[in-house]
């Protein structure tokens, strides 16, 4: 194969994916940008969108609220599973791997809508946890464990546990044990060893699941709003407010581009803490 | 344990599960000395490194390091560092990080210092100028080195090193070899090298344990393993050697001096064990150890050139025996020197060797694991 | 290589999701509410085409669709909708083509026609007008019109009120502020939607059909009900979203005083007579009446027509009423619908209360931007527990 016909066929081979993101990602993003900055009587240029949702408390709050539970459950996550995927990929036997995979993986068998369900059955006040509780005697009356952010978290974590856990198990199978010995040998203990040989290692798998979790939690609706019942307020709800509720496409995508920004944003600073470079991470 | 030894093994035992991986051994590694151990893979030599490291607890016995039981000391307090087979140098950090990196866990010292300490010890091991480098982007040759530096720096009192030279090439492998034994010398710190390549071993150390099946066979300076095998394994997995089996102990001629019937021929060795007479035993002769004369002569084997293989310095000549009850053949080495015989395919030769050149061992009732000879 | 790949198309997989999950923030509504296209072929299906229908869960029952194709020939093919709202951006998207027929609730027509022109006028010589109950007609026609036309004709209606726990608050129910009452704290459910701004707007004395004639006045009294709600938050255990989540608050007692669709009251009575009951407060009921549209890019005009006349037929009508307990405008249904529901109903709803009933009213745009900005505060506001 002679090099003009290897870049044909190179093309050929990407054109599915170009035209996949082209058309599904870019162009849409790109008419969302447009409209952003449209006004939504008279149809002129204008920063009235943008200024609109930063001149609302009400909005700044709910953003806030939405980017701060994001950021905290992503870094839960992490926390929980970091020690699952060093386990899994490190210390497990072959079965117990299993089991602990099988346990990551066994809840997306379901939809995240069947999942939240599960977990009000679980937490309602006439729930099982509730029931357990009085069955052991430690409480004498029904408990509600819905409705409270600590519930989000819990479920937000859950449902994001897979996305956070199978990067770093892949970040982390490639670490030579002997690594982690010869820290050992040279004097090192367990925190040293996890702080300059492990996490450094498994950098591109924690930012690659932190990414993924935080954009998923950041776009949630239906775990946020099965489990946080009134309190439960979520940047896509007022995104959503905007397109449906209002019929209002110019602040809706506004909304849109404060969100993806933010995203981007986030994404900039995972990757300059995990002094990683996007390129050289890919 | 004497102050003069370093590392000392006391009936250690470790088992994994049913499998008996390290078997009752004791050995004594000399404050200063290169000692290694030498057996094939699976003989257990890897994890009796791993003990004395640390990163294995032994199942029974003791283990000393510079005289104190170091049984329930973790590997991060033990007084020995290693040098692993792949290296295991920190890609994330440069090589004055992977050589400061101990010093940094000890502590109690300046950046500066630790730093002045690293750099000398990458100037022992003939390395300057690299400390910024990423591990990446320095060679094989120089990994070596920086893997030295790493645990020298430590001035541990015992140096481990698992095969470190195993992946290198076989050039660079013959100078590592040199130049590890000038820098055990020149430091003086023990060194305790495993490896299952015994040309490594003979040439680097003062002392070769050799080890099979979690069993240590024979404990011995270099010259005496090769000279003096003490077992049947030992024999056969150290240096090249023709192995005549099934031989018959026919007489005695003093308490070691052994007279062996093979295939009819009458043979004499030095009885590398007991043995009585009509024992059933292999002989192992060193191919350079036989002497051939031209022609028939007195006091020797008669056979005739089957086979000649040139190989620079020496030639390795096939001689086919000619008085024996079955075929039977030697490997004879010759040196290309002046006064070596000058021979052809079909010469009639006369074979002859000290008697202590060859060694006498009762046959393995089992096939046994065949030496690389 | 094989690692740096699969870095890859995870970000491209995480971008993805992210994606999905913002484009998904639609379901508000339970499982039975989410849209699902489905189709039913008849086995001798002739040449009649195909007609596609917008419309609710329920509202084409499976049995009626293999009656209709057996009959005409023609093919049917359902979407759900979960909310007029979403009713109205499907259609706005496409100028209405790609559905026949509509069922949007009565109010929403007018003002959706006069933003979008998504429909197209009724065609009065096409429809069985005797299949209909005459009072139904005359309102849905006169309400639905748009410069002098009708657009939309009657199909199902039905009412929200509360539903009570009778052995836990036998009281409830006299007004719509028992949802405020500290009383039931923790105890109490109701949606965060128009229709809870409406009742209490209704309690709180104002009549927000007048109001929503004016911008300003409508603001003030959805910011009076609004302040209402917010300092009745800690009474409400938690919003209401879908018919299942209600039932499920409702029969675990954990939830004693609620709004409800008088469908989900009425099963609920039907299954325990004695615990449950619907109540009309003093304020009445909130009434809506869902319609028949045309889509104004409707491509199978003839065979919309077919349905509603097929579906008005009193023994089919009969079938949605026992399935879903609304009620319908077909003439003479609800007499072979279930006597035991027909029982339930009237009980419940006499001619008294049915006269109290407040119907939904049309909503200027600036209308759907007050409830929503209404309900978003509500929403954010600390529950202070």
């Amino acid at each position: 194969m002679n090099a003009s016909t290897k870049r044909r066929s190179l093309w050929l081979l990407l054109t599915p994916m170009l035209l996949w993101i082209g058309l599904l990602f870019v162009l849409p993003h790109l008419k969302l940008f447009y409209l952003s900055f449209i006004s939504r009587r008279g149809g002129e240029f204008t920063f009235a969108n943008y200024l609109y949702f930063f001149q609302s408390p009400l909005y700044r709050k709910i953003f806030l609220r939405t980017a701060v539970f994001s950021i905290l459950v992503t870094a839960l996550t992490l926390l929980i599973s970091f020690p699952l995927a060093f386990i899994i990929t490190k210390v497990a036997g072959k079965r117990l791997k299993m089991m602990l995979l099988l346990a990551v993986i066994l809840p997306y068998w379901v939809s995240e809508l069947i999942q939240a369900f599960t977990w009000m059955v679980l937490f309602r006040e006439s729930g099982v946890l509730s029931y357990l509780l009085q069955m052991l005697g430690i409480t004498h009356h029904n408990i509600e464990f819905l409705y409270h952010d600590t519930t989000i978290a819990v479920g937000l974590v859950y449902t994001s546990l897979l996305f956070m856990t199978i990067p770093i198990m892949n970040s982390l199978d490639t670490l030579d044990d002997s690594l982690v010995e010869a820290a050992y040998d040279l004097g090192g203990n367990f925190w040293s060893t996890l702080r300059e040989i492990i996490i450094p290692h498994a950098a591109p798998g924690i930012m690659v699941g932190s990414i993924m979790v935080f954009m998923l939690n950041l776009g949630n609706y239906v775990t946020v709003t099965l489990l946080g019942g009134k309190n439960s307020l979520w940047l896509t709800e007022i995104i959503y407010n905007q397109f449906i509720i209002r019929f209002n496409q110019n602040k809706g995508s506004a909304f849109s581009v404060i969100l993806l920004t933010f995203s981007v944003i986030f994404v900039w600073i995972m990757l300059k803490i995990t002094k990683q470079d996007l390129s050289e991470a890919m | 344990m004497s102050p003069e030894i370093d590392v000392g093994l006391v009936n250690v035992t470790k088992k994994f599960g049913n499998l008996v991986a390290v078997d009752n051994v004791s050995l004594e590694v000399p404050k200063g000395s290169f000692f290694s151990i030498l057996g094939p893979s699976g003989s257990g030599k890897t994890t009796l490194l791993r003990m004395i490291a640390g990163f294995e607890v032994p199942t029974s016995g003791d283990i000393f390091i510079g005289g104190q039981r170091v049984n329930d000391v973790p590997p991060n307090k033990r007084p020995c560092n290693m040098v692993f087979q792949r290296l295991a140098l920190f890609p994330m950090m440069n090589v004055l990080d992977n050589v400061t990196f101990g010093l940094r866990r000890r502590g109690g010292m300046s950046k500066a210092e630790m730093e002045r300490r690293a750099k000398d010890a990458l100037a022992r091991v003939g390395l300057q100028g690299l400390e910024k480098r990423k591990i990446n982007q320095i060679s094989g040759g120089q990994q070596q080195r920086v893997a030295l530096a790493r645990s020298l720096v430590l001035e541990p009192t015992v140096l481990l090193l698992d095969e470190p030279l195993g992946s290198l090439d076989l050039k660079l492998r013959q100078s590592m070899k040199l130049e590890l034994k000038h820098l055990q010398a020149r430091t003086g710190t023990t060194f305790v090298y495993i490896t299952h390549d015994q040309t490594i071993a003979l040439a680097m150390s003062d002392t070769v344990a050799v080890i099979n099946h979690g069993k240590i066979e024979q404990i011995a300076p270099p010259e005496e393993l090769y000279r003096r095998p003490a077992t049947h394994f030992v024999a056969s997995f150290v240096g090249e050697n023709n192995k005549l089996v099934n031989g018959k102990v026919v007489a005695f001629q003093d308490e070691e001096k052994v007279e062996v019937d093979i295939a009819g021929i009458r043979m004499l060795g030095r009885a590398g064990e007991a043995l009585s007479v009509n024992d059933t035993v292999d002989l192992f002769i060193r191919p350079e150890m036989i002497t051939v004369r031209p022609g028939k002569g007195e006091n020797g084997i008669l056979g005739k050139v089957s086979e000649i293989n040139f190989d620079g310095s020496h030639s390795l000549v096939i001689v086919s025996l000619l008085e024996s009850k079955q075929p039977l053949s030697l490997n004879v080495k010759i040196q290309h020197t002046e006064n070596a015989p000058d021979l052809k395919i079909g010469d009639l030769v006369t074979l002859s060797w000290r008697w202590d050149a060859a060694n006498a061992f009762l046959s393995m009732a089992q096939p046994h694991i065949e030496a690389e000879a | 290589m094989k690692r740096h790949f699969w870095i890859l198309a995870v970000v491209v997989l995480a971008l993805a999701l992210a994606l999905a999950a913002c484009g998904k923030s639609a379901p508000t509504q339970a499982p039975s509410e989410t849209s699902a296209p489905s189709a039913t072929e008849a086995p001798q299906a002739k040449t009649g085409g195909v007609l596609r229908i917008l419309t609710w869960e329920g509202y084409a029952p499976e049995e009626l669709v293999e009656k209709f194709v057996k009959e005409t020939g023609i093919k049917v093919e359902i979407t759900y909708i979960g909310d007029n709202n979403e009713l109205i951006a499907k259609m706005a998207a496409t100028k209405g083509v790609g559905f026949d027929l509509v069922s949007p609730t009565l109010n929403y027509v007018a003002t959706a026609q006069d933003q979008f022109g998504i429909y197209q006028p009724i065609d009065l010589s096409k429809v069985n007008k005797d299949l209909f109950i005459p009072a139904y007609w005359d309102s849905i026609l006169k309400n639905s019109e748009y410069e002098g036309k009708p657009y939309a004709l009657p199909f199902v209606w039905g009412t929200t009120a509360m539903v009570v726990n009778l052995e836990k608050a036998p009281d409830a129910g006299q007004s719509y502020l028992d949802l405020c009452d500290p009383k039931y704290k923790g105890r109490v459910s109701y949606r965060a939607k128009y229709d809870t701004l409406y009742m209490f707007a209704y309690a709180l004395g104002y009549d927000p059909a007048e109001a929503v004639k004016s911008e300003d006045e409508y603001r003030k009294v959805m910011n009076a009900v609004r302040d209402k709600l917010i300092e009745c938050k800690p009474v409400v255990r938690t919003y209401w979203d879908s018919r299942q989540q209600l039932e499920d608050l409702l029969k675990n007692d954990e939830v004693w005083v609620a709004t409800s669709w008088d469908a989900i009251a009425w099963t609920l009575m039907k299954e325990q007579p004695d615990k449950f009951k619907y109540v009309v407060p003093k304020e009445g009921a909130v009434g809506w009446f869902d319609t028949f549209a045309i889509s104004a890019g409707a491509e199978n005009v003839d065979a919309a027509y077919k349905w509603i006349n097929f579906i008005m037929q009193p023994e089919n009508a009969a079938v949605i009423i026992n399935q879903t307990g609304y009620q319908t405008a077909s003439q003479g249904a609800v007499e072979l619908a279930s006597p035991e529901m027909a029982k339930i109903v009237a009980e419940t709803l006499p001619p008294e209360k049915m006269a109290t009933i407040k119907w939904y009213f049309p909503l200027p745009p600036y209308a759907q931007d007050i409830q929503a900005d209404v309900l978003e505060q509500v929403k954010a506001a600390e529950s202070n527990k």
